[in-house]
This record gives structure tokens, sequence and C-alpha cells, in this order.
């Protein structure tokens, strides 16, 4: 429109028109600059949720990575059968265990250990590796698949020194988060992205002592 | 005349043209498996695989023959099972259940042999075992599709195909469940 402007009155004034057309011009990229760089300060056009990750409490449910999440319990024990962690107490060694109640909202089953799944929780106190994932109560550790639309109580469990978790201590579990999408080295399979941490559950450790024989907390 | 040519050839061009758009398999073509229906009850064979469906049973309890138990909305399903022609590649590696559009993986849980599924099947050998898949309580209605298969991505390999019907399954409290063995006769 700018520029249309600019043509009309080159006819009457040429000098004074292009000088005008040029200053319209200006305008219009000065203006579209602008316009990119807040778009680009402010995230882009897509619509966004995302404002880093969202601090919940023990018993508390919420949704991350395609699954609704509610985080039980956090213990510290000194043995838990079934778990697919084994400890020598000799050696000063305890688990330390979640126990969460999950459900899997996406169509297909998914295995716990999926990329941007249950296996990329991250305890904030310095324990290395990824937790062992069994179903409570099951006391049969094998592979753990998260059938769809179906909750299931599952121990995440870590191997820990005696002296680096206890009774009170606050512990924040930072929960993994991510997206589905179609595979492109394999069409007709799918792949889960890991994004950046969604959710972060700050929950108080409780000292179970010796543990029970069944596996139970 | 010359132009009426023309105008023919250009229109034969374009319609040769979308003819090889329409023509030209998906990108994902090669991957697609054979799938065999086959009906419940009736034996289905495949490249590698070989398997007949039998009872199928809706139970809020399931035991296995080592006393594990578990609660929940269990399909057991029975189903006897061989490789056709090579022992090396024929664990039962894919039984899954649609409903609706939701797919099931049959269950790892509980030990090992109270489950056909990957289970390594014998050339010539058949097994009786059970299929069990863990669904939520509003699945068990309607119909489902079994599917078994050698290879976890099927492609090009065979995947048999039963239509399971949910409404005539048997629907009880608990049920003991079999341990994997040997087909009788």
């Amino acid at each position: 429109m700018l520029w249309g402007v600019g043509e009309a009155q080159q006819q009457v004034a040429p000098a004074r028109g292009r000088y005008r057309a040029t200053l319209a011009a200006l305008l219009v990229i000065v203006l579209l600059g602008a316009a990119v760089a807040i778009l680009a300060a402010t995230g882009g056009l897509e619509t966004s949720t995302r404002r880093g990750p969202v601090e919940h409490g023990p018993q508390e449910e919420f949704t991350s990575s395609d699954m609704r999440i509610t985080v039980e319990r956090a213990v510290v024990v000194d043995q838990l059968p079934g778990s697919g962690v084994f400890t020598d107490a000799d050696a000063g060694e305890r688990v330390f265990a979640v126990l969460i109640e999950v459900e899997n909202l996406d169509v297909d089953p998914r295995l716990a250990r999926s990329d941007g799944g249950l296996s990329r929780v991250i305890a904030d106190f310095g324990i290395e590796g990824e937790p062992e994932i069994s179903v409570y109560g099951d006391g049969d550790f094998s592979v753990v698949t998260l059938q769809p639309g179906v909750p299931a109580r599952l121990l995440l469990s870590w191997m820990v020194d005696d002296d680096q978790i206890g009774e009170g201590d606050d512990v924040h579990l930072s929960m993994p988060d991510a997206e589905k999408r179609e595979s492109t080295l394999t069409p007709g399979t799918f792949v889960w992205d890991e994004l950046p941490p969604s959710a972060v559950v700050v929950t108080t450790v409780e000292d179970l002592g010796e543990g029970r024989e069944d596996g139970r907390l | 005349m010359k132009s009426t040519l023309a105008w023919a050839l250009a229109l034969v061009m374009v319609a040769a043209a979308w003819s090889v758009t329409v023509l030209t398999p998906a990108d994902d073509a090669g991957s697609d498996a054979f799938v065999t229906d086959v009906a419940a009850g009736e034996r289905g064979s495949g490249r590698n695989i070989a398997a007949t469906v039998g009872a199928v049973t809706i139970a809020k309890s399931v035991t296995a023959e080592s006393g594990w138990n578990a609660t929940g909305n269990w399909v057991v399903i029975e189903v006897t099972a061989e490789a056709s022609s090579d022992q090396v590649h024929g664990l039962l590696s894919l039984a899954t259940l649609k409903i609706g559009d939701r797919t099931y993986s049959a269950s790892e849980r509980g030990p090992d042999e109270m489950t056909l599924y990957r289970t390594q099947l014998v050339p010539g050998v058949p097994q009786t075992g059970s299929l069990l898949f863990e669904v939520p309580e509003n699945a068990l209605r309607g119909s489902g599709i079994l599917r078994l298969a050698t290879s976890t991505t099927p492609w090009g390999d065979s995947i048999l195909q039963v239509n399971i019907d949910l409404d005539a399954a048997d629907r009880v409290g608990s049920t003991q469940i079999a341990d994997v063995d040997w087909a009788a006769g």
C-alpha cells in the first residue's frame, strides 16, 4: 500500500516521490524487523505452555511425557527384594526407592525404560545412574511395560551409600518429559524425543530400617 | 490439427504423471508385513510361525502354577504355536491385542513360564500356553485384534492376525494359568 502511494506521487514530483518511497520502504523494513525481534524475544508464534519445571508435592497428580504420574513415597531401606537392586549391608549399601503410580496416556504400550521415560527420573542428592524399575509387590523383577490406560504402581530404586540420605531429608525428583514422533529412519515406528524436565517433585524421605522380605514398603 | 495433437499429447502426459504419483508405493511400503487373517480355533501359518488361538478368558485375578498372583483386568488367550522353518529366529516376540484405538502388548509380569510371550518356538513341535493382556476395565467389550509374529518389527515378514470376540469370552473372578508346555498329541 505504501509503495502504491509513493508511485502515485512520483508522477507529480519525481524527486520528492522517490524520497517518500524510500522512507516508506525503510519504515516497513524497520517495522517488520521490530515485529520479528519482538516475536523472537517472546518465543515465537507457537503456543507454548512451557515455563520451566513445575513443583509438585507427594500424592499430587501431574502429567508429563504423556504419563499421568503421582509420587507416593520416597524411602531409604537396607534391602528391597524384587526391586532389582542388591545391597551389601557390610559395604554400607542401602536402597533409595520411590513409589509412584503411573498411567500411560498414549495409545501404544511403552517400555518404562523408553527415552524420556521413568528411567530418566533424577534425584538431586548425587546418586549416579538410572534407577531399576519394577512393578511394586510383584516380587518378580523383569521388563516393565506401561500398557495404555492401565495405572501401575512402580518402584524406582537406586543403590546409595548409608550416609548419603536419611530420615527427614527433603529430596527433589526431576521428572522427565518427552514427545512422541514417527521415526524418520524406520517409518511406521515411533520414537520419543526427550524434552527438558517438566516437573520437580519435592518429598521427604522415610527411613524404613531393615525393610521387609516380601519387597513391600 | 497440430494443436489438437499437442493438446492430446499434453493431456496424456499429465494423466501419466498423475498415475505415477498415485501408483508409487508409500515411503514405508517396504516395511509392510504380510498379514494372514486367521479365525479363532483355526490354525494359521506364516513364514516362521504357525499358531492356533483357543479359549479366551476375562479374569479379575490370575494365578500362575508357581503361586504368583496379580489382580487387574486380564484377557487370557490360550495359544498353541510353533515355528515353521527356523528355531533361531523363532522367538514369539510380537504379541499385541488392539482394542479400539489402543494397542496392548502381552504382559511380561509374573514368572516367564506362565506366558507364551517371548517363548522360543520350535519347528514342528507345537507348544501350548497363554498370552496375558492387562487392559483397562472399559476395554473389556466388543472385539479385539490379536497379532502374533516372530519379530518385533516384522518388516516384510509374516503376522498372524486373529479377531478376538471379547463379548463371547468366559468371564471369571480368578483363573489359574497353566505353564507353557509341549502341546499334547
